[in-house]
């Protein structure tokens, strides 16, 4: 063939070139198995198992579907239930909602042509899904303005949907219209510049125009900023902030009011909108808030708009004249530390956030300064920069303080179209203060069936003992809740509500150093929102609009009792576990109040001085010598010389293995024997490769499991691999939709329905983990909103602990009782997206218990259960189980990482609440940010990453002289194996079941790659040597 | 080959290797990587696959043809391995900024960028010995057999 050497030598070097970079990227690929298996949609591991005579007994958990085509019609079929009870009805002037069925409409703003069907980043809509706005209108029997339709896409017609970077498939967004500082929204002139004549059908399509306006929300980017900072050059906002309307958002709705009598608006946003000037325009009728409606939510705004459903959701969080004004806003974003430069780069010491504002954030804030006013106990006067104006912009001198500059909308609102009346039956308070019961009557007094919400509401004392010892209060704070059922016009529902008056208590770190109960007056309310409750209560306490209430309440909407004596210190100071309750996070390195690092730095927001007291920006702060120990996250010494003789491993005279211990208690006594048997060094590599993946434990059994996020369901995987009992579904083929078709996480929280969160959490994350053999997975994501300009708030429920606990609570049982071991996420405080990886959270010990971890508590306590269930004997297997699964977060916890805070992760999760469980931190991988030691030793059980980076003692050998981390180790992998035992990863394991390593389309690329290039590199060797042989003995026989 | 012209390729070849290996080390401590531990395996690897090119092209055809193009293949080896550790090393910072969902830090995306022109360079350098390996100049240089007629 070649007759010089020259060619196969250069296929030697191709050769050598092939093998070498295929098997690196092999190596890379295998390593990074399971992020490649998200981007790519594949899976690269299995488990299989023969089918056994007894097989039945090993398949725990049922699914609900037995085919691609009932997943599909199931879910579909869920989601719009779901978003028929999301939508907020804020105004409804005249009763131009609801329309006739088959009104002719104009739909008005990009978002009426591209709405945001959901997130833009993590739980993502399922693109594949998606009915857009338009086809669901049409289906749904509402005839559409074409010419406006024209207009609309004529831009859009060369454009097209996100492809998502992380495997979630299509994005339902455009590019070109989404972003954090620009509603791009078209001017008059633009849509001239479309289209000419898009005015042309108006006249026509009249009976009303549907405004849409809108912001996108997701885990991407840095999310909203206040002020000219937020706004993209060009862009102008009536109060100047990003989430009020841009000018060409007011040119659409003048426009609007301009040819049509009737004006709905629909507010596309989950971040709380500045829509003030909407709602003081009486040209504009209605305005009903959607939120992020999910796959199949505009059939369900149509069908709320023309009445086949009534609205019955209830805000959240509360919407306000100007955002930036929330006390928390004073100290958001990136606020670096002085000396952050002092840290190496592993070390993440970014920024940090002093929480000032305390327990002030959203609805108690703002009803509690109002109240104080009314009471005459101070507020009225503020500074320059921190009230609004009448018109919602900042005011630029000190003046005064008004509940109505300040409030557009209250915490709870929502109208129906009908009217309700409810009663305050009875309420009895136990004699031991821990509880009481509320009966409400609910009535429909209107025309149209509906559901209506029970908003129940406390309110203790402030008393002298409170203002010297930094106790705050807030006048109002809901309690629990609960939705009706639909009543039909003159139906009544009575609803008997069992209240915790543990979240009543209050926590008093300075001086009782536990949970309080003051002497004084106490006061449960109820009312359609927030404000109506403590109006409530107010007129209850013998307050009237003559005080500068907004209305008159009702005093027969309100129980008041009083508790006599002292200072109760004893009552809440022990927990459920029974273990004391005392501060946690006031000092040592555990420390989230920063005046436990520098004395008198902080002062923090206090309600007996509103105006002295509203926070200031905490910058350039030097982090001292304490908190720079701290923050380096390597606080622990690494012993080396300890007796662990007796801390027994490898042990294999035992036969246990993970199956025999299915659904085994934590305390069941044969866990000992099994966790004998493990190998630390397996143990490791398994706790540090948990990147969307549980890695096997051959020592004790446990095969590689799947995991998944997040809280819309699965982001990476598709109805195409489901499967029924270890069964492939026969149509999964037909199907390449997905789960995550749901609306977001905040509208599921505004329709304030504890059995629609229960059903949310059993089929999409239930059916995620059943039909797609995902047993891990990352959600719910319940962080609280702080204020309103989290991008990631979409994932989150709302800014109160007891809406956002009880809804979580709800989706971790209905998830659990799918077999999901759910990871509540994220454990705990991650506020912003901005320099969400290190930021250094602070606050005082008060506003961290109250707020944020009462709320997860709820979630992992198994609390909040529905009314209805409680008196339905067929639901008394249901919330026995706590939450088996966290997340921690990204963040630190004062100073030290997320997962290595001891208050939060040992004294209050493991110790007061009792959790047992799997405790995984978000994706640092085993690394400086993540505090390995430290956190194994506060009871992580894994890290979510691929790598060991940095860090030198993750070793067997390296610990083995250590005993509190092979302590640890014991204990993490106790919990692992706990939680995984009971749960779906047991589903259909049997005797037989092995982990079964799958040829995907990536393994075939790099492995042929090498074949190939082994087969060339052979073949010019050959070549090479012949060639050259030859040669050479020709050269001899001239010679 | 001319002395002048084995030294104009050699020169440009060990630039574009060194150039390559100078990325990996700055990239290695400084910037965002500053502080890490820089594994040394690159920097052998190309240090020997310098020495070897370097006698290969110097010697010329001062050493027997197979010794020649051993050193030739065992250069495009190591580099190729150099190539390979360096962008192992990089994966991680690939996989925050391209892959997987978090919130980098600028100073990551510069590090893997700079890592891009560096690996870029090796790539040039490695195909280079690639078409110098097929090259029939190389094979000249064997002693041509002598015809009697």
């Amino acid at each position: 063939m070649f007759r010089t050497v020259n060619k196969w030598r250069g296929f030697v070097a191709i050769g050598v070139i092939l093998v070498m970079l295929a098997s690196v990227t092999g190596q890379v690929l295998e390593t990074y198995r399971s992020a490649v298996d998200q981007f790519f949609g594949t899976r690269s591991q299995i488990t299989e198992s023969d089918k056994l005579a007894n097989d039945k007994d090993s398949w725990i958990y049922e699914s609900e579907f037995k085919s691609a085509e009932q997943a599909y019609e199931g879910l579909s079929a869920f989601a719009q239930e779901e978003a028929n009870e999301t939508f907020s009805l804020l105004k409804n002037e005249s009763g131009v909602l609801p329309l006739a069925e088959k009104s002719k409409i104009t739909m008005l703003g990009v978002r009426s042509y591209a709405p945001i069907y959901g997130s833009s980043g993590g739980s993502i809509t399922d693109g594949f899904s998606v009915v857009k706005i338009s086809d669901a209108f049409a289906e749904k029997g509402l005839k559409l303005n074409p010419s406006m339709l024209t207009t609309y896409e004529s831009y859009f017609a060369d454009k097209k949907w996100v492809e998502s970077r992380y495997g979630s498939g299509i994005t339902p967004e455009y590019a070109e219209i989404t972003a954090y500082d620009d509603p791009h929204e078209f001017s008059l002139d633009d849509l001239s510049a479309l289209n000419p004549d898009y005015r042309a059908d108006f006249e026509e399509y009249s009976d009303a125009a549907i405004v849409v306006v809108g912001r996108s929300a997701g885990e991407n980017g840095q999310g909203y900023v206040a002020g000219d900072g937020g706004l993209a050059d060009g862009v102008s906002t009536t109060t100047g902030n990003i989430l009020s309307l841009s000018v060409e958002e007011r040119e659409i709705v003048e426009e609007a009011k301009a040819n049509f009598d009737k004006v709905v608006v629909l507010v596309n946003s989950v971040n709380p909108m500045e829509i003030a000037e909407l709602q003081d325009d009486p040209e504009i009728d209605s305005i009903l808030w959607i939120g992020f409606p999910g796959a199949y939510g505009f059939y369900s705004v149509a069908d709320v708009l023309t009445g086949a459903v009534a609205p019955s959701a209830h805000l959240g969080d509360a919407m306000a004249k100007n955002t930036a004004l929330a006390p928390a806003m004073a100290n958001y974003g990136d606020i670096p530390w002085a000396n952050a430069s002092d840290f190496a780069e592993e070390d993440s010491v970014n920024s940090y956030l002093i929480q000032a504002e305390g327990i002030y954030t959203g609805y108690r804030y703002y009803e509690t300064r109002y109240a104080d006013i009314v009471m005459g106990n101070g507020g009225t006067e503020a500074s320059a920069g921190t009230y609004a104006n009448a018109d919602g912009t900042v005011a630029e001198t000190d003046g005064t303080w008004n509940y109505s500059n300040e409030m557009v909308y209250p915490f709870g609102y929502g109208l129906s179209y009908t009217e309700f009346e409810q009663s305050l039956d009875e309420v009895n308070v136990q004699g031991d203060k821990r509880s009481a019961t509320a009966t409400v009557t609910v009535t429909n007094t209107g025309d149209v069936a509906a559901k209506d919400v029970v908003q129940v509401y406390g309110a203790a004392p402030y008393t002298d003992y409170d203002i010297e010892n930094g106790v705050e209060k807030s006048a109002i704070q809901l309690l629990d809740f609960e939705k009706t059922t639909t009543l039909e016009p003159g139906e009544s529902q009575t609803i008997k509500i069992n209240l915790d008056l543990n979240n009543l208590a209050s926590y008093d770190s300075k001086s009782a150093a536990t949970y309080i109960v003051d002497p004084g007056q106490y006061i449960i309310s109820i009312g359609d929102d927030a404000h109506e409750a403590l109006n409530n209560k107010l007129a209850a306490q013998g307050y009237s609009t003559a005080d500068g209430m907004t209305a008159d309440g009702d005093e027969a909407k309100a129980y008041s009792w009083t508790w006599d004596g002292e200072v109760d210190a004893d009552t809440f100071s022990v927990s459920s576990t029974g273990v004391e309750i005392t501060n946690s996070l006031s000092e040592g390195d555990s420390a989230m109040d920063y005046n436990s690092f520098e004395p008198g730095a902080v002062t923090y927001l206090t309600r007996s001085d509103w105006n002295g007291t509203f926070p200031e920006t905490y910058a350039a702060i030097e982090a001292n010598e304490a908190v720079s120990r701290v923050l380096r996250n390597d606080i622990i010494p690494l012993k080396t010389n300890e007796d662990t003789s007796d801390i027994i491993f490898n042990d294999t005279t035992s036969d246990l293995e993970l199956n025999d211990l299915k659904g085994a208690s934590f305390d069941d006594p044969r866990w000992d024997e099994l966790l004998n048997k493990l190998d630390v060094q397996e143990f490791l590599d398994h706790a540090a490769n948990a990147f969307h993946n549980v890695d096997a434990i051959e020592s004790v059994g446990l095969l590689q499991t799947g995991f998944d996020d997040g809280p819309g369901g699965s982001d990476s995987h598709y109805l195409k691999e489901g499967q029924y009992q270890g069964d492939p579904w026969e149509d999964a083929d037909e199907y390449d939709t997905g789960m995550r078709v749901a609306p977001s996480a905040v509208n599921l929280a505004y329709a304030w329905n504890k059995e629609l969160s229960y059903r949310y959490g059993e089929l999409i994350l239930g059916e995620s983990t059943l039909s797609l053999n995902l047993p891990v997975m990352g959600g719910p994501g319940m962080n609280l909103h702080r204020h309103a300009y989290n991008s990631r708030g979409v994932e989150y429920y709302s800014e109160d602990p007891i809406l956002s606990g009880f809804i979580g609570s709800a989706v971790v049982q209905g998830a659990q009782s799918k077999g999901t071991l759910v990871n509540i996420k994220h454990v705990a405080f991650n506020d912003q997206e901005i320099n969400r990886k290190g930021v250094a959270v602070f606050m005082s010990e008060q506003k961290a218990r109250e707020l944020e971890l009462r709320n997860v508590q709820q979630a992992v306590e198994a609390k909040g259960k529905p009314a209805s269930f409680v008196a339905d004997p067929e639901r008394d297997g249901t919330y026995l189980d706590k939450a088996r699964g966290i997340m921690t977060s990204y963040n630190r916890i004062g100073a030290i990482a997320a997962s290595a805070n001891t208050g939060v992760m040992v004294d209050i999760l493991r110790n007061e609440w009792g959790f047992l469980g799997y405790n995984v931190t978000d994706f640092t991988g085993v690394t400086p940010l993540a505090a390995p030691k430290e956190s194994l030793l506060a009871g992580t059980t894994a890290f979510c990453g691929f790598k060991v980076e940095g860090i030198d003692y993750w070793t067997a050998d390296a610990i083995a002289g250590d005993r509190d981390l092979l302590l640890a180790v014991k204990d993490a992998a106790h919990n692992t194996l706990y939680a995984l035992a009971n749960s779906a990863a047991m589903n259909g394991v049997n005797s037989t079941t092995r982990t079964v390593d799958v040829m995907t389309g990536w393994r075939v690329a790099y492995g042929s790659t090498i074949g190939l290039g082994v087969l060339i590199l052979l073949i010019g060797a050959g070549g090479y040597t012949v060639t050259a042989v030859r040669s050479s003995r020709g050269m001899k026989g001239a010679n | 080959m001319s002395k002048l012209t084995r030294g104009t390729a050699l020169g440009t070849l060990i630039a574009l290797i060194a150039g390559g290996l100078i990325f990996y080390i700055v990239t290695s401590t400084t910037g965002y990587l500053v502080g890490s531990v820089i594994d040394p395996l690159p920097i052998v690897l190309t240090a020997i696959a310098i020495l070897l090119l370097g006698a290969e092209i110097w010697l010329g055809g001062r050493i027997r043809p197979f010794l020649r193009d051993l050193a030739l293949i065992a250069s495009i080896a190591l580099l190729a391995l150099s190539f390979a550790t360096f962008l192992l090393a990089r994966v991680p910072l690939a996989g925050d900024v391209y892959f997987i969902p978090v919130n980098y830090p600028e100073a990551e995306a510069v590090t893997l960028h700079l890592s891009f022109v560096g690996l870029g360079l090796y790539a040039v350098a490695i195909v280079v010995l690639t078409v110098a390996a097929f090259s029939a100049k190389r094979t000249s240089r064997l002693p041509q057999p002598i015809v009697v007629n």
